[in-house]
């Protein structure tokens, strides 16, 4: 199915980026601003016609259980994972964009909101001088962040990832010429580094099991990533899952601002306010949560991630709450705001209601953007530049009611007030901790009840500090009018963070006035959604409707049993619940009108002991903390790598290679002395040189082997003669003209001299590659009760159930396979017996021992005797501590290997050896030691003599090591 | 296609020749020689390109012709190559000598004659033949270098070649002369079948192919043959450095791969301790001495001698590839030597153009900033030094790729490790010139070369440049018609 629409929506806003991005600096801003919104207006509108297709193909009788609007739009390129079976599978990654139920609500909250925030900018940055690069960012921020959330595969959701993130980074340091905010840039681009990070190592995780990048082939596969372990070395590290998982979040950790990488988010409110509202609020921040729920089948399939994320969210949630209580700037309260917002998120994911974590993000975007252009249009208002001091607003309500309602709209709803909003997806987040603190489910129980409080306190305090923003700004006396214009001086860097800025803290505009049609317009869209929204998701357990579990029932997988359209199994989880909300929203919002409403000062925060105060207003210090740590590390490991690379690779790799190809070539100037005899004498020894060459014989040994023969061929010198030693006895035996001379391998072996033996081993294959996840194969128990384990791989069934027939040593043997899995079961029931248990040691060892290559190898042996480890046969060789004297093998006089077994099973010539009694092997035969197969190998020796016209002789030797059996017969390998 | 076709280039190199020589002797200053001289030039190069493309010389050639003279298409391949060299040296000379006041018509004269001497030696199948060539190029060479007079370095350069030369010539003729003693014959075939035949007195034999060996080897300025090259390209005038450096060389190759391959083609001198070992031997010295050696030059004209010694080295590295797999080998020495003499005209010709009448540019320093000033007047030497290091897409790099990968394909992948180290060296030098030209400002006090004006050596320049660009475009094109005239050169 391919959908051309889809393909549309992406490609409009990116192509209003190009053109902005390209020419928008030559054109008029009617035409960048009409080039901007038309781009991304336009996506809406596909976004909407696309939707409403969706919705018809769901609501039909299509058939389909999950439908979704297709564009392929061609395969960006193919990768190589190894596959199970030692091959490499040939991995295509599509540019694929899926409008599903999920991706499609998610590009109707960034199309849509983004349109409205676009239109918003145009009277917000009317006065600004980069008006086109600003909305080419912007677009191409809208451009990124639908490739996020219509990619259907993990690298193309990557592409996006990272290009909002860059769009982020050039946004927060839009007016790059102030150090301050560049920083800021700078820090959310790090901060996101760290994280994306954990996203690719996590992609590549789950690629290994998944064996695709497709969104739908990985949830598919989510059991068995839950089932894999994840082994890297010997260590085990959880299932792939929770591996793979665990950096997922971390990537959101760093894109959705949690702990521990949550500080670059307060610090990004640099950039325009439409850029706060719209990336750092409505969309991108939101991309971890929406990530969550994409893979939420694998998500589900480990505790231990859920947790990790619940207990990470609920605690963001906490501490950006009390930071944002204390604070004194609009966009700060509202950034930390922000962050607590995004903590509730993830713990509704962590405790598997992943469909009440997307239902918040979708409310959280119509409020918390309409708070940011409300505080925006504030800001505007009064000609504050980077943030506004609420101490120095107040009685705003008079000049901008507008603003001012819609305002109050959307603190109604992020405090959660009944019936907003924020109330309903609140409530689901609260239930899903109930649910899990109540009923038995893969969680613990503790976990739930932990996510509950932390979370009713986060709301509390939620609702208040929202409450005193409102408050302060918006009631009360306006305290920069003329005569108050000296009011607050405490907090003037923070205060005036643009150098630019006309009001350097003394107090704004004393005229404020309402913002123009083009930011109200966005205001009052915005507003009403925030209030009417969450009507989308009205509480199931009511039995209300909701549309909103039936709508992403498909696409977003839930803690089994307590789905958001299930049946509820215990109403006490959802009376405390909607108990804990309603309390938190009292308490919080009760407290902030006691305190604040039309009051000029802040009271409260300064009634609270200074230390605590001084505590919290500074964040925690975390940033203090991470840059005595972290960052001072950095640093200091950055001083360190710059040193080496001064002293080690700028110096010892480069320039003293440099130096010494400038000495030779200084060296080589000394020569051309520009005295002509000189010349003549370096041409006559070059000459001489030469003539050495020509006047002296090469031998220049070739050999040339078939089956049975190998050919020594001499190089063919101008008027060569040669001679040939092929007996390695000294004397010539082809004293004459040939060129070459054969060795007829079968008929000259058993009386060739031979220097050494070689033992060829060739270790035999395992026919069935073992689990990996199965430590030992079973144990044999003898009849002596004695325990071994059989560790994996071992050889071929036959092989050990033959072998323990015929050995007589083993009176009894019972194998256990260790787990139920029919892999070899057998029982031996052997005739002999015999006395040391050591014995029986050996005898399993070696019917165990098991190949590790397939590769020959050659051992050489001389006249002393040479000890055989498991090493040198290449086979795994077991508990052979317990043998004091190993099997050696050394060359008789004669030319023979002289084999001691010490007690090793070996099988010479279809018998079992005595495996204490020493035997000779003749060259050419073969035997089993253990689970290898040795062959033995004569090394002889050949001697080429070749002399030219001038009767100057050279002469080479070869040690040839022939490779013999009976009836074929070829060189192994020649040594010089 | 006409006997007559074929002989032309030669027939018109010397009917030109003569002509130049009356015409200087009685017109008056201003006189185009060096117009008329490049033209027919040219005109030489287009008709053995022509026969080239046509498939070469037709059977029933007159024996009078072919007992001496091959007329296949490697000669014809090689006379692309001289005359193309040849043609933009008197360009260069066109603009060159006019401005430093040396404009006097014996240069073209000259040229010309030590051009037919060059295509003669291209055409060489006898040792006699070979020698009549060798010396006919040689002897205009020395008077070219000694052109200006005045300069005792010129003269002294001249001097230099010319003792060595005449030694180098000495030992050649020797080596010829015993070749003959040993097996009878002085044309290369006789000589290659009589060494095969087992029948030829082999000592003599020996000692003739070491003698012819070392005599080319000087020819081709292959270490440790090489001491005259920098004291002769350094005193010459540019256009004749360029007229050596480029049409010399390429015939001395030529003359050097149909000795090897012809004469000394058989397998008894191949292998063992024959030819191809000795000369890879020659060829590591060559290239590591000529890299390395131009590394502390502070001349650019020195640094171009010693790169042309190291280029010869990457070429003789064909050479011992072709003794093992032949055609292709040689087809890579063909298209090496033809994009070698546009590479290195084009960087000889940018040398040129930097200066003007009173401050030549030579050094490194007289270059400094000149990329800022005149940047036209920069890029030929950019894409110049560029073909010359081997960088895509230029022709340079095509040349040392086939060449190479003729070696790995031989196996001898040291020896192409080696050049590719050694080349890696000389990045170095070329891409010093463009630092030198664009990063570097000149001296408060320095007196500043200015570019000269010269539509000679801007044709030159234009024409060179385009045929870098060309042969690195669509090497394919050309390398077809080497391996065509390889193949036929080994029968």
């Amino acid at each position: 199915m391919d959908n051309l629409p889809v393909l549309w929506i992406v490609l409009l806003p990116l192509a209003g980026a190009i053109m902005n991005g390209l020419a928008g600096r030559f054109a008029s801003r009617r035409l960048v601003a009409a080039v901007a919104v038309g781009s991304v207006a336009g996506a809406f509108a596909l976004a909407v016609s696309s939707f409403i297709e969706l919705y018809r193909a769901k609501h039909g009788d299509t058939g389909i259980e999950d439908p979704a609007l297709i564009a392929d739009v061609y395969t960006w390129f193919s990768i190589g994972v190894p596959s199970f079976d030692g091959g490499f599978l040939d991995l295509p990654i599509q540019v694929r964009f899926v409008f599903d139920s999920l991706s499609g609500l998610m590009t109707l909250v960034v199309t849509g909101i983004g349109t409205l925030i676009h239109i918003y900018s145009l009277g917000y940055m009317s006065e600004e001088k980069s008006y086109a690069r600003f909305f080419a960012y912007l677009n191409l921020f809208t451009a990124s962040m639908l490739i996020l959330v219509l990619a259907s595969s993990l690298p193309l959701m990557f592409v996006g990832w990272e290009g909002v993130g860059l769009c982020s980074y050039l946004l927060i340091g839009f007016w790059y010429e102030n150090p301050k905010y560049a920083a800021a840039g700078r820090k959310a681009f790090i901060a996101n580094r760290v994280g994306d990070f954990g996203v690719l190592i996590g992609m590549f995780a789950l690629v290994f099991v998944a064996r695709s990048f497709e969104f739908t082939e990985i949830n598919a596969a989510a059991g068995q990533l839950g089932a894999t372990p994840f082994i890297i070395g010997d260590a085990q590290l959880g299932t792939v899952a929770t591996f793979a998982t665990l950096f997922l979040f971390l990537g959101c950790t760093g894109k959705s601002a949690q702990i521990p990488l949550y500080v670059w988010l307060p610090d990004a409110m640099a950039g325009p306010t439409p850029v706060s509202a719209l990336i750092h609020a409505a969309t991108m921040v939101t991309a971890g949560v929406y990530l969550c729920c994409r893979l939420s089948p694998v998500f589900l399939e480990s505790a231990t991630t859920l947790s990790v994320i619940a207990i990470v969210g609920a605690l963001t949630a906490f501490l950006a709450a009390t930071i944002a209580v204390v604070q004194k700037e609009m966009k700060k309260i509202l950034a930390y705001s922000t962050v607590s917002q995004l903590g509730f998120m993830f713990a509704a994911v962590g405790v598997g209601a992943f469909a009440a974590g997307f239902f918040h993000v979708f409310t959280h975007a119509f409020f918390k953007a309409c708070l940011f252009l409300g505080a925006g249009s504030v800001m505007h208002a009064v000609h504050a530049h980077g943030d506004a001091n609420i101490f120095k607003l107040g009685g705003m309500k008079k000049f901008q009611p507008i603003t001012r309602w819609t305002f109050l709209l959307s603190c109604a709803a992020i405090a959660g007030v009944p019936l907003f909003s924020g109330f309903f997806s609140k409530d689901e987040i609260l239930l899903g901790a109930a649910n899990v603190a109540f009923n038995d489910t893969m969680l613990a129980p503790w976990v739930g009840w932990f996510v509950l409080v932390v979370l009713f306190l986060a709301a509390t305090m939620t609702a208040f500090y929202m409450y005193r923003l409102y408050y302060l700004t918006f009631t009360g006396d306006y305290r920069s009018a003329e005569g108050h214009g000296d009011g607050e001086h405490a907090d003037e860097e923070h205060g005036d963070d643009h150098a630019g800025d006309d009001d350097h803290g003394h107090g704004y505009d004393p005229h404020p006035h309402e913002s123009e049609g083009s930011m109200t317009f966005p205001l009052i869209v915005l507003g009403a959604g925030a209030t009417l929204v969450g009507l989308l998701g009205l509480p199931h357990a009511f039995h209300l409707p909701n549309w909103w579990g039936h709508w992403m029932e498909p696409s977003i997988a839930h803690l089994a049993g307590f789905g958001p359209t299930d049946e509820i199994p215990n109403m006490t989880a959802v009376y405390v619940a909607m108990a804990a909300g309603i309390a938190a929203m009292a308490i919080g919002v009760g407290g902030a009108t006691v305190l604040y409403r039309n009051k000029n000062e802040d009271t409260f925060t300064t009634s609270l002991p200074k230390k605590l105060f001084d505590f919290l207003f500074d964040k925690w210090r975390v940033d203090e903390l991470y840059d005595a740590t972290i960052i001072r590390f950095n640093k200091w490991a950055a001083m360190l790598a710059g040193r080496i690379d001064k002293s080690f690779v700028d110096a010892i790799l480069t320039k003293w290679p440099a130096w010494g190809v400038q000495g030779a070539s200084w060296l080589f100037t000394r020569l051309q002395v520009g005295v002509v005899h000189a010349y003549g004498l370096v041409l006559v020894v070059g000459m001489s040189g030469l003539a050495w060459w020509f006047f002296y014989p090469q031998a220049d040994v070739e050999v040339e082997t078939t089956m049975d023969s190998a050919t020594l061929v001499a190089g063919r010198g101008l008027g060569y003669e040669y001679r040939f030693d092929v007996d390695g006895d000294g004397a010539f035996d082809v004293p004459a003209q040939p060129t070459r001379v054969t060795l007829d391998l079968d008929d000259d072996i058993g009386e060739r001299d031979v220097l050494r033996v070689v033992a060829l081993v060739r270790a035999a294959i395992a026919p069935e590659p073992w689990p990996a996840d199965r430590a030992a194969l079973g144990r044999l128990v003898s009849a002596s009760g004695n325990v071994y384990e059989l560790q994996p791989p071992v050889e071929a069934l036959e092989d050990l159930e033959a072998a323990l027939e015929r050995s007589e040593a083993i009176e009894s043997v019972t194998f256990e396979p260790i787990d139920d899995q029919p892999a070899f079961t057998t029982t031996a029931e052997a005739r002999g017996s015999y006395d040391e248990e050591d014995y029986l040691a050996d005898r399993l060892v070696l019917l165990i021992a098991k190949p590790r290559s397939t590769a020959n190898d050659h051992l050489e042996v001389g006249v002393s005797p040479r000890v055989l480890t498991g090493d040198d046969l290449g086979i795994g060789w077991q508990a052979s501590e317990s043998n004091s004297t190993p099997m050696s093998v050394h060359v008789t006089e004669e030319g023979k290997l002289l084999v001691r077994p010490n007690g090793a099973v070996v099988q010479y010539q279809g018998e079992f050896m005595d495996p204490e009694a020493e035997f000779e092997m003749a060259v050419g035969e073969g035997a089993r030691f253990g689970g290898a197969l040795v062959r033995v190998l004569p090394i002889v020796q050949a001697t080429v003599e070749v002399r030219n016209a001038f009767g100057n002789v050279s002469r080479e030797t070869l040690d040839i090591t022939l490779e013999a059996a009976p009836g074929s017969a070829r060189v192994a390998e020649v040594a010089r | 296609m006409s006997m007559w076709l074929v002989i032309a280039p030669l027939l018109l190199m010397l009917v030109s020749g003569l002509f130049i020589m009356l015409v200087d002797a009685f017109a008056k200053e201003r006189a185009e020689l060096a117009l008329v001289t490049s033209v027919a030039i040219a005109v030489a190069g287009a008709i053995s390109l022509g026969v080239l493309v046509q498939g070469g010389a037709p059977a029933d050639m007159p024996e009078v012709l072919t007992r001496y003279l091959a007329s296949d298409p490697f000669a014809h391949f090689f006379d692309v190559a001289i005359c193309a060299g040849a043609s933009l040296s008197v360009l260069l000379a066109g603009g060159y000598l006019r401005e430093h006041g040396l404009e006097r018509g014996e240069f073209y004269v000259l040229v010309l004659f030590s051009c037919f001497g060059a295509m003669i030696l291209a055409r060489a199948i006898d040792l006699l033949s070979l020698f009549v060539g060798l010396e006919t190029m040689s002897l205009g060479v020395y008077a070219m270098i000694a052109f200006r007079r005045t300069s005792a370095r010129a003269v002294e350069g001249a001097m230099k070649y010319f003792l060595l030369g005449s030694f180098a010539a000495a030992i050649l003729l020797f080596g010829s002369a015993l070749l003959y003693a040993g097996t009878g014959h002085t044309d290369f075939v006789g000589i290659g079948e009589m060494i095969a035949s087992g029948d030829a007195e082999n000592r003599l034999v020996l000692v003739g192919m070491l003698m012819v060996v070392v005599g080319l080897a000087f020819k081709v300025s292959a270490v440790p043959f090489h001491m005259w090259t920098p004291d002769a390209y350094e005193g010459a005038v540019t256009p004749a450095t360029t007229f050596m450096s480029v049409s010399v060389k390429a015939a001395a190759f030529a003359v050097f791969v149909r000795v090897c391959m012809v004469a000394l083609g058989d397998e008894s001198v191949m292998t063992a301790s024959g030819w191809p070992t000795a000369i890879a031997g020659l060829a590591v010295l060559t290239m590591v001495y000529g890299n390395v050696a131009a590394i502390v030059q502070k001349s650019i004209k020195r640094m171009l001698a010693y790169s042309s010694i190291a280029h010869a080295g990457y070429v003789m590295v064909g050479l011992v590839a072709a003794a093992e797999i032949g055609a292709p080998a040689i087809s890579a020495v063909l298209f090496y030597l033809l994009a070698y003499t546009v590479s290195n005209a084009l960087a000889f010709g940018s040398l040129v153009v930097m200066g003007s009448r009173g401050k030549e540019a030579v050094h490194y320093d007289d270059l400094r900033g000149v990329g800022r000033r005149h940047p036209m007047a920069a890029l030929p030497f950019v894409i110049g030094v560029l073909s010359l290091m081997g960088f895509p897409p230029t022709a340079g790099f095509f040349g040392k790729y086939y060449v190479f990968n003729a070696a790995v394909q031989a196996g001898d992948v040291w020896l192409a490790i080696v050049g590719v180290l050694a080349s890696a060296v000389g990045a170095y030098y070329y891409l010093r010139v463009i630092v030198v030209m664009f990063m570097q400002e000149p001296e408060e006090d320095q007196v500043l070369a200015v570019p000269m004006k010269s539509g000679y050596v801007a044709t030159a320049l234009a024409a060179s440049g385009a045929a870098v660009m060309a042969l690195g475009m669509m090497p394919g094109w050309f390398l077809d018609v080497a391996i065509e005239a390889a193949r036929q050169l080994l029968g």
